[in-house]
């Protein structure tokens, strides 16, 4: 594997939307030695993670199999961390900002786990916090795909997609979207995400391989909704991922989306002052949010088959 | 709740037996995109034996939703089952769920009816999943029934009406929805 230390797109742990943590709740918490998250904090499908539980729950439960549970959080490995360090799992996934767990990772059974567990539900939605790049916008947290597509891991492991700004503002406002049915497997690359434009076809590629698992209902019965907020209430699809490390590895995220996002604002420069023998000059600004309504001359195939 | 495993899903769809594994995906998928709320499908629980009412061989699910809640500060709890639900007074039910309460349960037994004793196709059984999943889990939240058209919130008697209403709440659902959300950690706790 060619990872390149510090390079934070090409680490093997998803950056997961809404979370500030990658590493491992285990190995922060002292159990086990450091390793990061491999799979986007969905716990429930981590075979390291049942391993783990199976120690505490055979301990548990068969006592005398293996070391009962409270003797496995007496041993060794739990007393070398100083209990100045025994973070509560809510400070390990960001929840809150400090907290130190005084109930031996018994969180069933803890008052103040509890407690958040109910203040969650209040929860507003997280904000998409974005950067400029070249006159387009650039979420950090995504992961952006070389054709105009964003993916954002979220809670459990689901993989929400989307078009990006540079793609729903130079295709501007579609008539119809036509997406993949709930159930249905996207290849990944595959050219899934279909939507017109006055009898125009664009298809863009899914940057995710899995099972399709929510639709947006809203951009399905008003189509336009993608070209507004791309990055938020205009998603596309809930996938369930099966390749999530190796289909993120092609993906731009970070400092480097914002990079790559404004070499490809010159491109579509570029080939605007080409198309249509008009001079563009990059005076800064933003984007129009309707770049084929508002250039005359472009023409639409070539610039699906540039950017999609 | 796994304990010191992810952090703690605020819905938790429970398979009760053998149950399509998509669906309980698609089910939870759509409480994450449209109730924002954290779901997460756990490891499924043994089909309710006690539930099962002989004479209909149906099963109940008042009984199953007593066995599903979990005491005010755990997780709400959506049961999802294979084989057909009743109540006392209902021949069948699509999902039955506590309102403003702990626990709904549904079932995907005829939500794969076609026209005329035909099959559905898998996606449309898989939308209807989605629909009664969102429809329960509001009414747990404490949302009732609504009688603007096409809004998740009305009653559909069968699958006819059920395929008929949007894939989303209308404006008024939705503003009590997100109150209701709000409410949450301050109500009294469940009896
Ligand atoms: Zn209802
Ligand atoms: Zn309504």
């Amino acid at each position: 594997m060619t990872t390149k230390a510090g390079n934070k797109t090409k680490n093997r742990a998803p950056m997961v939307f809404d979370m500030t943590s990658d590493e491992c709740i285990w190995s922060k918490a002292g159990v086990v030695a450091p390793r990061l998250c491999h799979n986007a904090f969905d716990c429930l499908s981590c075979s390291f993670d049942k391993a783990i539980q199976r120690k505490r729950v055979h301990g548990w439960y068969a006592g005398g199999l293996e070391q009962p549970m409270e003797e496995y959080w007496t041993s060794a490995n739990w007393q070398n961390t100083a209990p100045h360090k025994r973070y509560c799992r809510h400070m390990l996934t960001g929840r809150v900002p400090f907290k130190l767990c005084p109930n031996h990772y018994a969180c069933a059974k803890c008052a103040y786990d509890q407690m958040l567990d109910d203040e969650g539900l209040a929860q507003p939605a997280a904000e998409v916090r974005l950067a400029s790049a070249a006159g387009f916008e650039v979420p950090p947290e995504y992961y952006l795909h070389p054709g105009h597509t964003w993916a954002r891991v979220e809670y459990g492991g689901r993989v929400r997609i989307g078009l990006d700004d540079l793609a729903a503002r130079l295709f501007g406002p579609a008539d119809e979207f036509r997406l993949p049915q709930l159930g249905m497997a996207v290849t990944g690359g595959g050219k899934e995400l279909a939507f017109s434009r006055s009898g125009h076809q664009a298809r863009a590629a899914s940057p995710i391989e899995g099972v399709v698992v929510a639709r947006n209902p809203r951009v399905l019965e008003n189509p336009a909704e993608a070209n507004k907020l791309p990055y938020g209430e205009g998603w596309l699809l809930l996938v369930e991922p099966i390749r999530l490390q190796r289909d993120l590895k092609g993906m731009h995220s970070g400092e480097e989306s914002v990079a790559w996002m404004e070499q490809e604002s010159q491109r579509l420069s570029d080939l605007i002052t080409h198309d249509t023998g008009q001079r563009l000059a990059a005076t800064g600004g933003r984007m129009v949010p309707d770049i084929y309504g508002a250039v005359p001359g472009l023409d639409w195939q070539h610039l699906v088959h540039e950017f999609l | 709740m796994t304990a010191g495993g992810a952090p703690a899903p605020q819905v938790e769809v429970v398979p009760l037996g053998r149950v399509n594994s998509t669906a309980a995906q698609v089910v939870a998928a759509n409480l994450q995109a449209l109730l924002e709320l954290d779901a997460m499908v756990v490891e499924p629980w043994p089909e309710p034996a006690q539930a099962l009412v002989a004479a209909r061989g149906q099963y109940d699910a008042g009984i199953i939703m007593q066995e599903l809640a979990t005491p005010q500060g755990g997780p709400l709890r959506l049961g999802l089952m294979g084989k057909d639900l009743c109540v006392p007074f209902l021949t069948y039910v699509l999902g039955e769920s506590q309102l403003g309460g702990r626990a709904a349960v549904m079932s995907l037994h005829r939500l794969s009816e076609g026209e005329g004793g035909s099959r559905a196709p898998r996606h449309v059984m898989l939308e209807r999943a989605a629909k009664v999943g969102l429809h329960e889990i509001a009414h747990v939240l404490g949302l009732e029934h609504c009688r603007t058209a096409g809004c998740l919130m009305r009653f559909s008697a069968g699958l006819t009406t059920l395929d008929r209403l949007h894939m989303g709440f209308c404006p008024a659902c939705q503003r009590d929805l997100t109150r209701l959300r709000m409410d949450l950690p301050a109500r009294a706790p469940a009896r």
